[in-house]
């Protein structure tokens, strides 16, 4: 009565088969970036979605975003990798804009900008969206969100300069998530805040096109780009980016004399490597001068890299002695409260300039942008 | 030499379930360590196990079994099992990037691949020991079998969770559980070639045990401590000047987080005027240094690992001082036996995503502080929290914390940040300045002092408590809201969705179900209700007794031998048919599961320890007594016999699944007890109307 023979024995092993499949799929892809997310634009628009100032089109209605070096090819319907600009119809559109999710102000301090205005407070703002896939991610809850999926609040460009002027904050930062992803805001909020008198702040991980960032660097009074790592094998394997863009941003910046700083997260067994430290110091160096604040900031576990411990202090101490052994003057160590890396010393005589504690500024001797004990110039942006 | 199987059959469940709780907590540590990994887990297996004691009933057409056959089997059983540890840890380096916490799908599809040579030869050995053994007389034999396996299982079980797990490292627990399968097989083959063989897997199984240590290394850092605890596995790893202490692979202490303690200690202790007794359940690096800088008589400090609160003393993470009494227990256990009052009660367990840490984030816990707490005394906890925006699972959390706190403390005090701290206090207000209110005092600190305005604004706090949602769902014992929503956290941080897996268990549950015959459907369905109910009871133990690792052990050990009587019983006795029988033990089952759900629900004061004891061996016993009933109604034919094994298997599997995953985190734990109820009796009635 139960006598199975070969055959169902082969049958019921097929109807294994496909569970098994169906599931493994799930672990084995592996891609060189993030990847765009086909059909999956919302039916309409978001009332203020704007028209992408860089794409390009295919044929076909298909369009091929010319925002950022994952140069997303888009059908109609689908999303880009960022997650913020769809194809409707042969037209890329950016959803995020007028539609922040985060609103704080924040000081200076606190993005990290050291040699910007100290001690002053900025008014910061993001949407969702990103181009990267950081496993450790500070804002995964918005910068790996769809902009229709989250909490955010209507903020038109006019509006935001408003409110910062309200805030009594002296610039306009674009921060948490990444920037580039809402570039049309970014745009038009930084054109907003100059027109009252605020400055602009660029909080990024660079990775963006040329064009794009030529016309960025008509409104931004200063940077901080984070070089994740000097490796492009660590770069895919950490944040799914690539490391050559982000140095053509270096560069860029550096060329169009916008003030900037780096800063460098110190990731236990991904980039404590000092020799990979070294090189990467030498081609600041060499590249974009000495005069750039540079940020090594202590690793906490968090988000999909929580099984790593935080980076052990004597590391970063390591690292920033080499860095300023090798004339990175202004190197600092971040997230690591008391620590005497938090201050700014002048270049020219050694003498402690800014004493920094936490976010207060007990001690400040620069006058002029210059040392007030030797005279020397001080880079950065001090009134 | 049917002595000789049923020797084999009770050494080979000793072997295996020892073996299988190494890997469980295995999987704890390289994957979440959370229930759902664990319900995963049981799954793979169970349902392995079935598919392997279904291959064996078209294998058998093939080849005939033989003693020294089942010999070879059960050798090569005991060397998968001490390989596979090892070969895990190694393949889950070159799969998965060093450091990064693994989604749901990927645990799936390792788990399952990595347990399906194990459980398919576990499910496989079954019935051929059976077929084995069985000569003339399936039926007895079937529950002869049954007995000596579940007979196993209880020693198996007993083994590890009193000696094993306390006194061995994984590798070397497998492989003492598997020396009295190695010795049997020792004294059967008799051939030189099948001695080679197993001096070559002695051989294999030292080198596993020379190796087991190698594997656990971290690159770039030494290890200071390594101790597998009943608890956890506990390492310390030192590099370039600091300390950290890793539970279960997740970094929990470190040497240079001072910024943790001082908000840890200062937020609750600031809002008091003057503190002299604290409770501390569990703590962080360096608060004994941070509670020094208040004149404190007297500091509680529960940790419920000996382990890990030794490691911190002796590695330099805490210096606990002279006013500093240890207390090595459940801290709610310690909370209902002690009298003691305090000026501050401080929590600082991991995230309350499981229902181990969930007790301590319900309303019962806390009702239970506030009873200690003085006419001004503050209570405080934190769960992980945000940068620059609440996901909207963490803002349901807050509000579920909100809610259960609410009602039961005048004032509540969410701090946003990184960490989210909720400071409440039984009377009075609740300061948002707290550097100030350190400033006044002359404590000196360095975080408080220069971040925490620049961090937690009143902008900021502000904006949350605007999104905390009222009234939100509080989180009970018996309802874990905190549960439901970390569920669905995890796979949203991700970037998944439960829906996939969902559908395909929705398949692979209707193909079962509609495949079964009628004696499997009522054990798959007594598989399924056993299991929902014995996790039901080790939920429900735990709520009201604590985590002790002994007694849990102790209730899944009864559970076991209850199969065993129950079994003899079954197939002894002959009062009426063995159809009636089953019905008989099906409506006892359903009976006692009601029966304990309305004393959780009515009278919960009442249930004592001793009572789910006794309920887990009476729901063993009523299992067992099922299986011999059901083996005489299949006409006693090997073929269908094996079907039985895996509808038991199999209803089990789904039953864990379902329970753990599902019902409770949906419904709460008493109304998915009664669906338990429901489902059972569902698959009685389909028993029953079978041939209508
Ligand atoms: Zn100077």
């Amino acid at each position: 009565m139960e006598h199975i023979t070969r055959r169902q024995f082969l049958l019921k092993q097929a109807m294994l088969v496909p569970v098994c499949l169906g599931v493994t799929g799930f672990a084995g892809k592996v891609s060189a970036g993030p990847e765009p997310f086909r059909g999956e634009a919302p039916a309409t628009l978001w009332k203020w979605s704007k028209q992408a100032l860089f794409f390009k089109p295919l044929g076909q209605k298909r369009v091929m975003c010319q925002l950022c070096p994952n140069a997303c090819v888009l059908s109609p319907g689908d999303r880009s990798a960022c997650r913020s600009r769809v194809n409707m119809d042969g037209v890329l559109y950016s959803l995020t804009y007028g539609n922040p999710c985060a609103v704080h102000v924040d000081p200076v301090e606190k993005k990290p900008l050291y040699h910007f205005k100290p001690g002053s407070r900025v008014f910061s703002i993001a949407t969702t969206g990103c181009n990267f896939r950081c496993l450790n991610c500070q804002n995964w809850e918005i910068s790996q969100a769809r902009p229709e999926d989250v909490r955010f609040y209507e903020m038109f460009p006019s509006m935001v300069a408003q409110k910062a002027d309200e805030s009594g904050s002296v610039s306009v930062a674009y921060t948490y998530s990444e920037a580039i992803t809402y570039f049309e805001y970014m745009m038009d909020c930084s054109a907003e805040a100059k027109a009252k008198g605020l400055s602009n702040l660029l909080i990024s991980n660079g990775f963006i096109r040329r064009e794009p960032l030529d016309d960025l660097c008509r409104l931004i009074d200063a940077a901080n780009i984070n070089l994740k790592s000097f490796s492009e094998d660590i770069y895919q394997k950490l944040n799914q980016g690539r490391l050559r863009p982000v140095l053509e941003t270096f560069m860029t910046l550096n060329r169009k004399n916008i003030h900037f700083e780096i800063t460098n997260l110190v990731i236990p067994g991904y980039t404590d490597d000092i020799e990979m430290f070294k090189i990467m110091c030498g081609w600041i160096l060499d590249t974009l001068g000495d005069t750039h604040p540079f940020h090594v900031l202590r690793f906490f576990p968090h988000y999909r890299l929580n099984r790593i411990r935080p980076t052990p202090v004597r590391t970063l101490e390591r690292f920033r002695d080499t860095a300023r052994h090798m004339g990175l003057n202004y190197t600092y160590i971040g997230n690591v409260p008391g620590h005497e890396g938090n201050h700014t010393y002048c270049h020219g005589c050694g003498k402690p300039l800014i004493r920094r504690e936490g976010y207060q500024i007990p001690e400040f001797h620069i006058k002029n942008d210059s040392c007030v004990f030797c005279q020397t110039r001080i880079p950065g942006i001090w009134e | 030499m049917s002595r000789q199987i049923i020797r084999l059959v009770i050494a080979t469940g000793v072997a295996s379930v020892a073996t299988q709780l190494a890997v469980i907590r295995e999987f704890l540590c390289l994957f979440a360590g959370n229930e759902f990994v664990i319900a995963v887990t049981l799954f793979n297996w169970l349902l392995l196990g079935g598919c392997g004691t279904l291959c064996f009933r078209v294998i058998r057409e093939l080849k005939r079994p033989s003693l020294e056959g089942l010999a070879s089997l059960s050798l090569l059983l005991c060397l998968v099992g001490g390989v596979q540890i090892p070969v895990f840890r190694m393949v889950y380096k070159t799969l998965f990037i060093p450091g990064q916490a693994v989604g749901f799908y990927p645990t799936l599809v390792f788990t399952f691949l990595a347990s399906a040579p194990y459980c398919l030869l576990v499910g496989y050995l079954l019935p051929l020991s059976l077929d084995l053994a069985a000569g003339q007389r399936v039926s007895r034999a079937s529950t002869e079998i049954y007995m000596a396996d579940s007979l196993g299982d209880t020693l198996g079980g007993a083994l590890f969770s009193f000696a094993l797990v306390w006194l061995l490292t994984p590798v070397q627990a497998v492989v003492a559980a598997s020396m009295p399968l190695i010795l049997l097989v020792f004294m059967i083959q008799k051939t030189r070639s099948a001695r080679v063989v197993l001096v070559l897997t002695m051989g294999i199984l030292l080198i596993c045990l020379n190796q087991e240590l190698g594997t656990l290394e971290k690159a770039g850092i030494e290890t200071v401590f390594y101790k597998e605890t009943p608890y956890a596995r506990v390492t310390v790893h030192e590099g370039d000047g600091s300390r950290t202490l890793f539970q279960n692979h997740i970094p929990r202490f470190d040497t240079q987080n001072t910024e943790a303690a001082e908000k840890i200690i200062h937020y609750p202790l600031s809002q008091v005027d003057a503190p002299s007794d604290v409770l501390l359940i569990s703590a962080v690096s360096g608060v004994f240094k941070e509670l020094d800088k208040y004149p404190l008589k007297r500091i509680d400090y529960v940790e419920i690992d000996p382990e890990v609160a030794g490691a911190l003393t002796r590695f330099g993470f805490c210096k606990p001082g002279p006013q500093v009494r240890s207390i090595h227990r459940d801290a709610r256990l310690w909370l209902s036996d002690t009298d003691q009052q305090y000026d501050a009660v401080i929590l600082t367990l991991s995230d309350p995503d499981t229902y181990q840490v969930n007790r301590f984030f319900t309303r019962e816990f806390f009702v239970g502080v506030k009873q200690h707490l003085r006419r001004n005394g503050v209570f405080s906890f934190s769960i992980t929290g945000y940068s620059s925006y609440p996901s909207d699972a963490l803002v349901e959390k807050a509000s579920s914390l909100n809610a259960t706190l609410e009602g039961l403390f005048e004032r509540v005090l969410i701090l946003p940040g990184r960490d989210l701290t909720f400071l409440v206090k039984k009377q009075g207000d609740l300061i948002l300045d707290i550097p100030e209110l350190l400033e006044k005092r002359g404590i000196h600190t360095i975080h408080i002092k220069n971040y925490f305005h620049g961090d937690i604004t009143s902008e900021r706090v502000a904006q949350l408590k605007s999104f905390i949602k009222t009234p939100g769902v509080p989180n009970l014992d018996f309802s874990p809201e905190l549960i439901r929503i970390s569920f669905f956290e995890w796979f949203s941080r991700f970037d998944t969705s439960p829906k996939v897996f969902g559908i395909a268990v929705g398949i692979l549950l209707v193909i079962w179900l509609g495949v079964m015959n009628r004696a499997a459907s009522v054990l798959f369905f007594t598989g399924f209700f056993t299991m929902g109910a014995e996790m039901m009871v080790v939920f429900a133990f735990q709520i009201y007794f604590g985590y002790i690792y002994v007694k849990v052990g102790m209730i899944i050990t009864l559970f076991l031998a209850g199969l065993l009587p129950g079994a003899y019983l079954g197939e002894k006795s002959s009062l009426s048919s063995a159809e009636h029988r089953l019905v008989m033990a099906d409506i006892c089952l359903v009976v006692i599961l009601s029966g304990f759900i309305a004393l959780l629900a009515i009278f919960p004061r009442v249930v004592s320890e001793a009572a789910f004891l006794g309920l887990a061996f009476g729901f063993g016993f009523l299992c067992g007594f099922q299986f011999p009933c059901a083996a005489k109604i299949r006409q006693e034919k090997i073929s269908g016999i094996t079907g039985l094994f895996a509808a038991d298997l199999a209803g089990a599997a789904f039953g864990i699944l379902i329970f753990s995953l599902l019902l409770v985190p949906a419904l709460g734990l008493i109304q998915a007890g009664m669906v338990l109820v429901a489902v059972k009796c569902a698959g009685m009635m389909r028993f029953k109307l079978w041939n209508i």
